[in-house]
């Protein structure tokens, strides 16, 4: 018998069957997991968000009307969240007077700090190991994790959603509840932060080397 | 094509999102144009750079742990439960009374049409109620009153305020049920049609969503509004005989097994016996089992 699909087992879940809605948790929750740590750089935060999330959709299951799928509204939760969490972190981070760079590097400073740690220990454990290009990796992606932070929020989740989770915009509008055109202009404004931020980059890559595969993806769905 | 639009869709290029037909355009600009060559190349660039962060992926250790701290915390937490259901003989009884002390209440509003709170009293513009369904943007139901507001579309943005039984109201609300593509107004005209199951045409519109509405939840509120005085119609039971046997949605099915088994029509029994036994999913088997057991403990009790 095939297994059954995510709308029965939601069916199944608004009636109250806890196996059930811990079956569609299952068949989601690495997305969802991999999006909060990608956003929020930090472990801890995405286990308590991963907790929150779902823990907030089974609460608000019996008004969930399917007009979009399980995974889109749980990534709608999951970015609310996160952005919540990401405008606490950029409120608590004390940012110097003016624009720019610095300012955007100040900003992104905890999740940077947290997210570099975790680079730090990727790269020292490489059997090819070499001090010097393992150093210009780790200033590379330091800049690489500043610039991202210093986007807004919503130009980050849209730039997150888009480039590392392989979301379609139509898909992005969705769970930021806008229009494609409009997260369509909000990766369009990401990237030229981005360009402008990472232009001194330039050069270094080829030193640095590439790790693994771009993960411009194109389309999941 | 200029070079702003060029660049906006040379970067829906990249993630693989440009339609052909734009594909080919751009192409030919970026041929002519040197700045858009210089903006490819540095999206490019962009892109080598980028990959230099690694993906943040979980480990199957915190996954795991993710989950065993999410399984022992859903444990205490109340399950979601589906919209209460009242007895019909209590639904009756609340309905009469609602009814008697909204009349002898000494605020009652005058008899017609009644707008809501803070809207002046006035004119509601006669439209026919296709456009009104094709133009609806939302629909609320006043909860102290059952009253309804339908707010559309013309070429401006207008309302239709009033009870459900209102002809006018009715009508929109049955349009909006058979042919909004949103969903959530379905539902809201669904519910907003609650207690007008006696209705001939109410009725048959619920019928429709019953057998037809691609959306399970509004099939399952359609079952739940026929539920009641209408619920004893042979045409009705029938009708969510039809939704048992065939809906793909097990929650749909399981909500006929209640209204059947409440129902108690004389066909009812062996269709319940059979899926108890054979049904592919088995919440609806154990559902219909005890649907099967009820109705034997209750035809003993009878004699």
């Amino acid at each position: 018998m095939p297994p059954p699909d995510d709308e029965a087992l939601i069916g199944r879940a608004q009636l109250g069957d806890v196996a059930s809605f811990e079956e569609l948790v299952r068949r989601h929750d690495r997305s969802v997991l991999r999006l909060a740590l990608s956003l929020l750089g930090s472990e801890e935060e995405a286990r308590d968000v991963y907790q929150e999330a779902f823990l907030r959709a089974y609460r608000s299951l019996a008004g969930f009307r399917q007009e979009s799928t399980f995974e889109t509204w749980m990534f709608r939760i999951v970015t609310n969240l996160c952005l919540d969490r990401l405008r606490r972190q950029a409120g608590r981070a004390e940012v110097p007077a003016g624009t720019g760079a610095a300012a955007a590097e100040a900003a992104g400073a905890g999740v940077a700090g947290e997210m570099e740690d975790r680079l730090a220990r990727v790269a020292d454990d490489r059997p090819d190991h070499d001090p010097e290009k393992a150093l210009l990796q780790r200033e590379i992606r330091r800049q690489i994790e500043a610039a991202i932070a210093g986007l807004s929020s919503r130009e980050r989740l849209v730039f997150e959603l888009r480039h590392y989770q392989g979301l379609r915009l139509k898909t992005i509008g969705e769970i930021l509840e806008t229009s494609e055109e409009t997260a369509r202009n909000c990766l369009f404004r990401a990237h030229r932060q981005l360009r402008a931020r990472l232009r001194d980059f330039r050069g270094a890559v080829r030193d640095a080397g590439r790790e693994r595969a771009g993960p411009l993806r194109v389309e999941k769905r | 094509m200029t070079c702003d639009e060029t660049r906006s869709e040379l970067l829906l290029l990249l993630y693989g999102e440009l339609a052909e037909s734009r594909r080919r355009e751009a192409d030919e600009h970026v041929e002519e144009c040197g700045a858009c060559r210089l903006f490819l190349a540095e999206e490019r660039r962009l892109e080598e750079i980028l990959a230099l962060r690694p993906l943040a992926e979980p480990s199957g250790d915190l996954l795991e742990r993710c989950r065993g701290e999410l399984s022992a915390a859903l444990r205490k937490v109340r399950p979601t439960r589906p919209p209460l259901r009242v007895p019909p003989a209590l639904a009756a009884t609340l309905l009469v009374a609602g009814f008697l002390a909204g009349w002898m209440s000494p605020w009652r509003a005058p008899l017609g049409r009644v707008p809501f709170e803070r809207t002046p009293p006035g004119r509601v513009p006669s439209i026919d109620p296709a456009s009104i369904a094709a133009g609806l943007r939302s629909l609320a139901i006043d909860p102290g009153t059952g009253r309804v507001r339908l707010t559309y579309e013309t070429p401006g943005r207008a309302s239709l305020e009033g009870a459900p039984s209102d002809p006018e109201v009715r009508s929109a609300l049955l349009e909006t049920v058979r042919r909004s593509p949103n969903a959530g107004l379905r539902l809201d005209a669904l519910e907003a049609l609650r207690g007008q199951a006696s209705d001939g045409q109410v009725r048959a519109a619920l019928l429709e969503v019953v057998r037809g509405d691609s959306n399970p939840g509004a099939r399952l509120r359609a079952i739940d509004v026929l539920q009641g005085q209408a619920g004893t119609a042979e045409t009705v039971r029938n009708a969510i005989l039809e939704a048992l046997l065939r809906d793909r949605n097990p929650g749909v099915r399981v909500r006929a097994i209640d209204f059947l088994a409440s129902a108690r029509g004389p066909e009812t029994l062996p269709v319940l016996e059979r899926l108890a036994s054979d049904d592919a999913s088995g919440y609806v088997r154990l559902r219909s089992a005890a649907a099967v057991e009820a109705a034997y403990r209750s035809r003993e009790g009878a004699r």
